[in-house]
């Protein structure tokens, strides 16, 4: 990692806001809260997912179980919680031991989990990264020797075990998992990862129905970081399709050095409260990225993403395109923020966030920021929001198709571009429970 | 007396909270014949189609429907369809990221459901999609592309001339399949409808123009004026309308 790649520009101000971070029980607190005060406007912190300073450093620590599968060239080592023995029977990951696996991948000596997700990184100033870096429990190391090409396809299962019968006090510490995987890809290594976030839903999975039985309470925080030397390749793949009953999360950093190129797509489709931030730095010269995701949202469900990418280096290309499909009472929230430095001439960035409010209680924020400090530069952006298209309905219906179909078919068309990307079967399946979800006629919880 | 599959009895309609668009229509079709309905502009014909598929946001506040003796206004528009009651719109709707292809099986295969025939799966719909790409003498490379995006308004026509064919229903409504079409579309289109005449399938024409009638000779031709029908006769009067116009019939009505 050539320390260029942090050291000349001023770092951006820190994205999220200084309101202090609640332990997750106080999340759910203040989702709730959102929930009763009748959602949008009345307080805006609350509605972007409020991650402060303080996550909780004390909660019942759980490893989640992993399903992992590598091929080709990936070479992967699995430490602490993650490792096979997992939570508590694992040694904690503590900066020697990742420093000794990566030797012993044969990977070169890389800086310590979170160069790419703390202080100097795109998402610098995150404070679920910088809470992370203190306290990961499990982390999965990936590298990818210089040339080869490899795949790696993760599944992370949260159970968490049924809570004692009595209601969870209000004190009741937080119950969670915190881990890692950090991926590193030498000089013109290509890369194909997929992370699925999953678990088993509540027994009648019934959306909006207060913690459907079955599946308990819990966060997960997963943080991702890939590294991309010169002429690297990435495809990322990244489901998140959590239980109802679960807080999601999330962060990426990715970095790219000169030629480097990835593809990513990202699905927000679980947990009752998920935030996915991906900070993507275009670090070296002719750098590309390609990011596509969509958030199917339901019931009271809110699905949080939060871009930042930097055009770090001359002549890189960057592309964004996010959509939103709410249904139920689902809020979603979109920031993109795209960061053009001095440097960056011949810059190509491109953001777009179309949504579809499927249902009437349904809402979609947008907020994109633009910053750019270099006049050779093309930039566009467009956020739309948008219903179901009822010419289009009819004509569908009167061609012989309900109008539960005919939704589904346009629901799919309206997310299609991103799904058609998709070649993981899992994050597929995914999706189409989502897409179900968020069509299913509402039976709008009462508030 | 023939058996009649559609009844129109002194059906008055408007779109919702505005001002009565049809205003007393009657109209009968027997099974097996295609009549043609003609009008000026703004008389009603799309509103007569609309009602007849069942479009939202139209209100019918008199009169009555019947489609093979059950009342067609109490079903909902896909039951319509189903039923076989087929309309060809005047502006074919643009459906991006809905593949036609894949919107084509959907439709067949929700008309079979309804007949009791078994799904088609993708290699039978095939065959049955090129055979009816065919006749309308579209590219196959249409099924590829987004339901209507991007056709040219002829290749639009044409698609849904393309549907009629597939889901073979029972009555047809054609809004206007003619406008907008060159001469040899408009022989194409015209001979796709011919070829779907038969004893037991039915259909309205509506146009502006005797040519399409050269290609499918109607049994009766009907005048619409103000939301009526205000005069009925034989194909001749399609011929008879181009060269007089329509004041002879509606005289000072509109
Ligand atoms: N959604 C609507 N809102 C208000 N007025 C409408 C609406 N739809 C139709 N109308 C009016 O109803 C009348 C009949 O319209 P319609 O489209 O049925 O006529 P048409 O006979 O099909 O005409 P054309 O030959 O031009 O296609 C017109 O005056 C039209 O402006
Ligand atoms: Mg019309």
């Amino acid at each position: 990692m050539s320390p260029s790649r942090r050291a000349p520009l001023a770092p951006p101000r820190p994205l999220t806001a200084a309101a202090p971070l609640l332990p997750p029980p106080a999340l759910a607190a203040a989702e709730g809260a959102l929930l009763a005060s009748g959602g949008f406007g009345k307080t805006e912190a609350l509605w972007y997912t409020p991650v402060g300073e303080a996550l909780p450093r004390e909660f019942v620590r759980l490893s989640p179980s992993v399903a992992l599968e590598a091929r080709g060239a990936a070479r992967v080592a699995r430490v602490g919680a993650l490792s096979p023995e997992r939570w508590p029977a694992s040694p904690p990951v503590t900066a020697a031991g990742v420093s000794a696996q990566w030797a012993a991948l044969g990977a070169p000596a890389a800086p310590p989990l979170g160069a790419l997700t703390g202080a100097g990184a795109a998402l610098g100033g995150s404070a679920l990264c910088a809470w992370s870096d203190l306290s990961a429990d499990g982390a999965l190391l990936v590298w990818v020797p210089p040339g080869e090409e490899g795949e790696v396809r993760v599944v992370y299962t949260l159970d968490v075990p049924a809570a004692p019968a009595a209601p969870a006090a209000p004190a009741a510490p937080a119950t969670g998992a915190l881990t890692r995987l950090a991926a590193r890809c030498g000089e013109g290594a290509r890369l194909t990862l997929v992370e699925r976030f999953e678990g088993a839903e509540g027994a009648e999975g019934a959306e909006g129905a207060e913690g459907a039985e079955g599946a308990e309470a819990a966060f997960t925080a997963h943080i991702t970081e890939v590294e991309l030397q010169a002429g690297a390749d990435l495809t990322y793949t990244r489901a998140q399709g959590a239980p109802l009953a679960h807080l999601h999360l999330g962060a990426v950093g990715i970095a790219l050095a000169a030629g480097a190129g990835a593809r990513a797509t990202l699905l927000n489709l679980g947990a009752r409260l998920a935030r996915v931030e991906l900070g993507v730095d275009l670090a070296g010269e002719g750098a590309r990225a390609d990011l596509a995701g969509a958030f199917v949202g339901s019931g009271a469900r809110l699905l949080d993403q939060h871009l930042t990418l930097r055009h770090l280096a001359p002549r890189c290309e960057s592309a964004q395109r996010f959509k939103g499909l709410l249904g139920g009472i689902s809020r979603g929230v979109f920031t993109g923020r795209v960061y053009v430095a001095p440097g960056a001439s011949g810059t190509r960035a491109e953001q777009s966030n179309p949504n579809l409010i499927a249902s009437e209680g349904a809402r979609a924020v947008s907020r994109p920021q633009l910053e750019i400090y270099n006049d050779d530069v093309q930039c566009s952006h467009g956020a739309t929001v948008g219903q179901l298209d009822e010419e289009a309905l009819f004509y569908l219906r009167s061609r012989g198709l309900t109008r539960a179909v005919g939704e589904r078919l346009l629901a799919e068309a309206f997310v299609g571009e991103v799904l058609e990307r998709l070649d993981d079967p899992g994050a597929q399946q995914l999706a189409a429970e989502a897409l179900a979800r968020a069509l299913a006629s509402p039976e709008e919880p009462a508030q | 007396m023939s058996e009649m599959l559609l009844e129109i009895k002194d059906l008055h309609a408007r779109v919702a909270g505005g001002a009565e668009i049809l205003k007393g229509l009657s109209l009968s079709l027997p099974v097996g014949e295609v009549h043609a309905i003609m009008g000026p502009n703004g008389s009603g014909k799309s509103t007569l189609s609309y009602v007849l598929a069942g479009r939202e946001g139209y209100e019918v506040t008199s009169g009555s429907v019947l489609y093979r003796g059950e009342d067609l206004l109490a079903m909902s528009i896909d039951e319509r369809a189903r039923a076989g009651v087929f309309l060809a719109f005047q502006y074919p709707v643009e459906i991006p990221g809905v593949q036609n292809g894949y919107f084509l099986r959907a439709i067949l295969n929700a008309r079979r459901a309804h007949l009791g025939l078994p799904e088609l799966n993708p290699v039978e719909f095939m065959k049955r999609a090129k055979e009816a790409l065919q006749m309308v003498k579209l590219d196959a490379s249409m099924l590829k592309r987004s339901v209507n995006e991007g056709f040219s308004g002829g290749e639009k026509k044409r698609n849904e001339v393309m549907q009629m064919a597939l889901l073979e229903p029972t009555l047809s409504v054609l809004d206007e399949t003619d406008s907008g079409l060159d001469i040899d579309a408009l022989r194409v289109v015209g001979q796709g409808v011919e070829a779907l005449k038969g004893p037991a399938r039915s259909a309205l024409i509506i146009t502006h123009f005797p040519r399409l009638l050269e290609h499918v000779t109607p049994h009766k031709v009907h005048v619409l004026s103000a939301g009526r029908v205000v005069h009925t006769g034989e194909a001749s009067l399609a011929r008879e309308l181009e060269e007089r116009g329509y004041e002879w019939l509606i005289g000072g009505e509109r």
